[in-house]
């Protein structure tokens, strides 16, 4: 089944036929790959295409369905991801899993201790061995007592890097390892790819979603899109634009969706000098009635508290906000609420639905004050507010008494608009609304939030995904260290202007 | 994109069993035949009727109880909210002569404890077994301060009545806590509180998300737990005549114990205090049977762990496992 | 350097620090108040108060180490008391009278059967997958009705020589029950300090899946740690026996509460995976002085577990407290750097 490899002496990691089914979604569908010793395989795809699922196949943290792996010729069974750590499989995801009150050095060892004939750690040699690693990795700058607590995230990502490579694995799978990395990093980070690729012959597989990147690394790349295996090439061969085709599956894949960039001089919400806990800095922007304004940037730059300061998650420690024209004050959820300011947080799983309580008690649950009198829940407009939702959204589902944990990604990201909806809060934040969701949802939410903004609601727009942006806004706010480093407008959006931006290149504007 | 379909339904012993309400009877009705079987004396509706005089304060209880396992957490100051409330409505009620004011009295007692745990639950983000557990020790203390180790007073003629008198073959108290269980089930069920109750014991991050005032709506579910069991505290001066230090003990483990087996999840967020009630008579059946097998406290004590334990393992780990 | 390891130490062991600060100062009024303070009466006395709670905290801080909570504490010490008053005598007279051997083999016998509690605790949380807190509440009972069903009165023939053996001096100045305390210190030392299964009660108290995919066997390090605590349960059991010279199954203690109060004070988080063995030790000495300091003062019996109760209280409010400080802190700083710009 494997196919010839370009590059390395032979296909050392293989897959073949693997599929893996969550709870009504199919995530992987018939998938393979390979990749030889002293290679660097890209795995492209679009968000929710299934490359992190076979990456978790991979390290053993996800059972498959079906299929085999194949390392250096011989089929293996993984029971479990230390399983697949002995035999030579390391992986840098992007979930942090470090132990916060451990130091740099503990962390690296943590569970390799070396220890002396009556079981001792020895911490003085943790500690000048975690330095020297630090030291010859090009890492100096990591102090290895420091508590990883104490750590920024940029900081964090490389130590979860360190720990992988002190491991010295045969196969490093790096699984948007670069998303909390500054340019310097990055770099780095590719010196250290090509390094163990090219002089020390392991396998590396790496998932991103930034061309750029890939450019500079990638030897052979293959391509996922909706679950499925599409094809392997050797890098180089094909264009830029015959990938994104491959991608996303259609020539020309552009959506017949007009910008929404609302009325001038009409704002919904203005912010003036908002910061916060050094996480937010100096932060003003205006939101036009109508509009859809993006906001960019890398994650962890501030964007998520932007929006969870907006909705009332602690107080800014300066700043003004305007709904409307007046100030007003957000001190918590509910007053965003009553001004009429929602959110749709990025984490839909955990903060946006109560996945073990019914659809219709969760699209009900923020709205709870328009279907009561005197605290008592009248029954008939609970059940008219859920039917409306569901006709209005299109929710698949055959019975609203099901719990929320049932419906698929995207009919959940629905039900936490239809919250977000019944509830009538004109000025939407929304929040990576589309992720881990299939193409024919997110459209579907596209045209949604294009209604929505000629119906007078107002969005602000935060997504990872480059395409969102160019095809939804005419204006975007991309941030940088919790500043607004550039507010681009009109023929500006383009994604090599948010993304030199989003890097800090060109100062702040 | 695949639609979602439901298993065709059809009733077999395992989707009755599924059921937690059907499960609670089942068992209710074995454990009286057992009883009855045992004891052929206890085959009757007096038996009943006895057993439902005894669950009736511990059903009372469990009104908080349930309440509060339902926000996530578990009071383990049960004891001595039972016990302070009963010395003060004692103490007053013989100081004043007038048993209004013992009422009155041990009521605000009962807000205020409520408060005390709520704050410390809501606002200073305490673990709500531990602050209740700390709060269960002060609650010691001011007992014993306040009644200075003498323990005064006695119940009422009207407070007797209500705890002993019967109208048609049916106690008062039963009455009582009938009447209560049913604005606690509606409470729960067709209210907006009741909403936010299940929300804040499933995810309190959503429900905040999602507007829900999540510290006020657990200060007053505490505080509403904790005049419950001043209610049940007071009746409990009826049944028993005079108020004594260990009143409240014997309530602690099982009042938990009873929300569980009537199958509200130990993690909050799913259960029904009519499934309570059928938790409060099983523990009583149990007790009865165990009385007629002649067991010793020390083995009920050890029964009561036990049935926790074993109720755990069949559904406390069905919803949410970590 | 040097200068740089410092601060890293004292940022990484600030809740310790502070705990023995307070130790300080709690230990200065005690010295005030107790007249025979600086005699070798003194230090015995102070430590024949805190070793008790020393230990039982020690034994909390495992399992709060691994994002637990053990409430069964209490009722597990009153279980191992009442049957190490119970089982002394006759295994006395079977070794034909001899003290010394008789009272070892009931050490042993009685710390074996705490571990197997111990253990029984770790089992039902490894294996059924349910939470320590509600599963040590039903163990709890489980012990209290065990207790009575071996002690069903208080009583029980302890030897007087076996009370002051634990409550005395060894070598005319050290008291016994400093040694006692050490020897538990190592208990939990051998397995845990310096050693890898240390490291693994961190890890899986910070980030039990993080720590899993690190290779460590999470299971044998929780039962061990729930087991240990029981040996610590078992200890102070044997020592209550010393000093009350009885088993009681009815008597009300309050170590569940104040043994997870004093874990805090020494800087353990209950959310798992923060706390130190030593921060505890000056936790459990704080609580017990206090009480000591409230008999002193002459202030009613009545306000111990009212004081100890607010003290647990206070402890688990830090969290709230500095945030509020924090948040505070910002908005003053943000406020001058509006005025500055």
């Amino acid at each position: 089944m494997a196919e010839a490899v370009t590059t390395g002496n032979g296909a050392y990691l293989s897959v073949t036929g693997i599929s893996k089914h969550f709870a009504g979604v199919q995530a992987l569908d018939q998938a393979q790959f390979s990749c030889g010793k002293g290679e660097i395989h890209v795995l492209i795809g679009e968000n929710g295409a299934g490359k992190s699922t076979l990456v978790k196949i991979i390290c053993g943290v996800v059972r498959k369905d079906s299929g085999a792996i194949f390392l250096d010729g011989r089929p293996i069974e993984l029971q479990d991801a230390f399983d697949a750590q002995k035999k030579g499989i390391a992986a840098v995801f992007q979930e942090l899993s470090l132990i916060q009150d451990l130091s740099v050095a503990e962390n690296i060892f943590l569970g390799n201790e070396p220890t002396n004939r009556f079981g001792r750690i020895h911490f003085g040699h943790i500690y000048r061995e975690a330095a020297d690693f630090l030291n010859r990795l090009g890492l100096p700058n990591l102090h290895p007592r420091h508590l990883v607590r104490d750590l920024t995230l940029c900081d964090k990502q490389l130590v979860e890097i360190a720990k992988a490579a002190y491991k010295n694995p045969d196969v490093l799978i790096l699984d948007e390892a670069t998303s909390a990395l500054g340019e310097r990093e990055v770099e780095w980070l590719f010196g250290l790819m090509k390094r163990l690729a090219r002089e020390q012959g392991k396998a590396v597989i790496f998932i991103s979603h930034r061309m750029d990147e890939l450019h500079q690394v990638a030897d052979r790349a293959t391509i996922f899109r909706d679950a499925r295996y599409i094809m392997t090439f050797p890098w180089g061969e094909l264009k830029d634009d015959e990938i994104v085709e491959h991608i996303s599956g259609k020539k020309n894949a552009r959506l017949e969706i007009s910008k929404s960039s609302g009325a001038e001089n009409d704002y919904a919400l203005e912010v003036e000098g908002a910061s916060k806990g050094g996480v937010l800095k100096n932060v003003s922007f205006r939101l036009r009635r109508g509009e859809i304004l993006g906001v960019a940037g890398l994650s962890g730059h501030g964007q998520a508290e932007l929006l969870h300061s907006l909705f009332g998650d602690g107080t800014l420690d300066a700043g003004i906000v305007k709904r409307d024209g007046r100030p007003v004050k957000l001190n918590n959820e509910r007053q965003a609420l009553k001004n009429g300011i929602v959110l749709l947080p990025e984490d839909r799983k955990n903060d946006g639905l109560i996945l073990s309580h019914s659809v219709a008690m969760n699209i009900t649950l923020m709205a709870l004050n328009k279907i009561q009198r005197l605290g008592v829940l009248l029954r008939g407009q609970e059940r008219k507010g859920v039917e409306d939702s569901v006709e209005q959204l299109q929710i698949k589902v055959s019975d609203t008494r099901l719990p929320a944990r049932s419906l698929s990604g995207g009919n959940q990201q629905k039900v936490v608009i239809a919250k977000a909806l019944l509830v009538g809060a004109k000025v939407i934040l929304m929040s990576d609304p589309t992720r881990g969701i299939d193409i024919g949802t997110k459209t579907e939410i596209y045209r949604l939030m294009s209604e929505l903004t000629r119906k007078g609601y107002s969005i602000l727009f935060y997504t990872t995904e480059m395409t969102e942006l160019l095809t939804l806004c005419n204006r975007v706010l991309v941030m940088y260290e919790g500043r607004i480093a550039a507010e681009l407008s009109g023929d500006d959006v383009t994604e090599k202007n948010i993304i030199s931006k989003s890097i800090g290149i060109g100062g702040v504007a | 994109m695949k639609t979602l379909r439901l298993p065709e339904k059809y009733i077999t012993l395992r989707t009755l069993w599924s059921s937690t309400l059907l499960r609670v009877l089942l068992m209710i009705t074995v454990l009286f035949i057992a009883s009855g079987i045992l004891e052929p004396n206890y085959f009757d509706t007096a038996h009943l009727m006895t057993v439902l005089v005894l669950a009736c304060f511990l059903g009372i209880i469990c009104i908080g109880q349930t309440l509060i396992i339902l926000t996530g957490g578990a009071d383990l100051s049960v004891a001595y909210t039972v016990t302070l409330s009963a010395c003060v409505f004692g103490q007053t009620a013989k100081l004043t002569g007038s048993s209004l004011m013992g009422l009155l009295a041990a009521l605000c007692v009962g807000i205020l404890i409520g408060l005390f745990k709520g704050i410390g639950v809501a606002r200073l983000e305490i673990t709500p077994m531990v602050m209740t557990l700390a709060t269960n020790s002060i609650l010691m203390s001011t007992t014993y301060l306040y009644t200075q180790g003498v323990l005064k007073g006695s119940s009422h003629d009207w407070l007797t009545t209500i705890a002993k008198g019967s109208v048609w073959g049916i106690r008062y108290c039963v009455l009582v806590w009938v009447v209560l269980g049913a604005l606690t089930i509606f409470l729960l069920r067709k209210t907006t509180f009741g909403r936010k109750i299940y929300a804040i014991g499933s995810s309190l991050r959503v429900s905040r998300l999602s507007g829900v005032n999540t510290r006020l709506t657990l200060i007053i579910v505490y505080v509403i737990a904790s005049v419950m069991m001043t209610v049940a505290g007071i009746l409990l001066i009826g049944y028993l005549g005079y108020p004594n230090y260990t009143m409240g003990n014997g309530y602690q483990l099982i009042s938990i114990a009873a929300v569980v087996i009537g199958g509200t999840s130990i993690l909050g967020g799913h259960g029904s205090y009519l499934g309570t009630m059928g938790g409060v008579i099983i523990i009583y059946l149990i007790q009865s049977i165990l009385i007629i097998l002649n067991i010793a406290e020390a083995g009920r004590e050890i029964v009561n762990g036990v049935i926790i334990l074993l109720v755990l393992f069949v559904y406390g780990r069905s919803e949410k496992t970590t | 350097m040097k200068s740089d390891e410092i601060r890293i130490f004292a940022r990484r062991n600030r809740d310790v620090i502070i705990a023995y600060c307070v130790l300080l100062v709690v230990l200065v009024l005690f010295a005030q108040a107790q007249a025979d303070f600086f005699t070798r009466y003194g230090p015995q006395s102070i430590f024949n108060q805190i070793i008790t709670l020393c230990i039982a905290a020690l034994g909390q801080t495992l399992i709060i180490l691994t994002a637990g909570i053990d409430l069964s504490v209490g009722t597990l010490i009153i279980f191992t008391n009442c049957v190490a008053a119970t089982i002394m005598r006759p295994i006395i007279d079977l070794f034909g009278g001899s003290l010394l051997l008789g009272g070892a083999v009931t050490c042993v016998i009685v710390v074996l059967l705490g571990a197997l509690c111990g253990l029984f605790n770790g089992c039902v949380v490894v294996y059924g997958r349910l939470q320590p807190i509600i599963v040590t509440l039903a163990t709890g009972s489980i012990f209290s009705g065990l207790a009575r069903y071996v002690r069903p009165s208080p009583g029980g023939d302890v030897p007087s020589q076996f009370a002051r053996f634990f409550t005395g001096r060894v070598l005319e100045y050290i008291p016994m029950s400093a040694i006692v305390l050490l020897l538990a210190l190592l208990l939990i030392w051998m397995p845990y300090r310096g050693r890898r299964y240390g490291q693994a009660l961190y890890a899986i108290g910070g980030n039990e899946n993080a720590a899993f995919l690190s290779g460590i066997k999470i299971n044998a390090v929780k039962l061990l740690a729930y087991s240990i605590a029981g040996m610590c349960a078992a200890i102070c059991g044997i020592l209550l026996t010393a000093q009350t010279r009885s088993g009681d199954p009815t008597a009300a203690n309050n170590f569940t509460n104040n043994s997870i109060a004093a874990a805090v004070l020494g800087g353990a988080s209950l959310a798992g995976g923060k706390g130190s063995y030593i921060g505890t030790i000056a936790g459990a000495m704080i609580l017990s002085l206090i009480v000591g300091l409230l008999i002193f003062w002459g202030i009613s019996s009545y306000y111990q577990n009212l004081v100890q109760g607010i003290i647990l209280i206070l402890a688990l409010s830090v969290n709230f407290f500095s945030t509020i400080i924090r948040e505070r802190r910002n908005k003053l700083s943000a406020l001058k750097g509006g005025a500055t710009k």
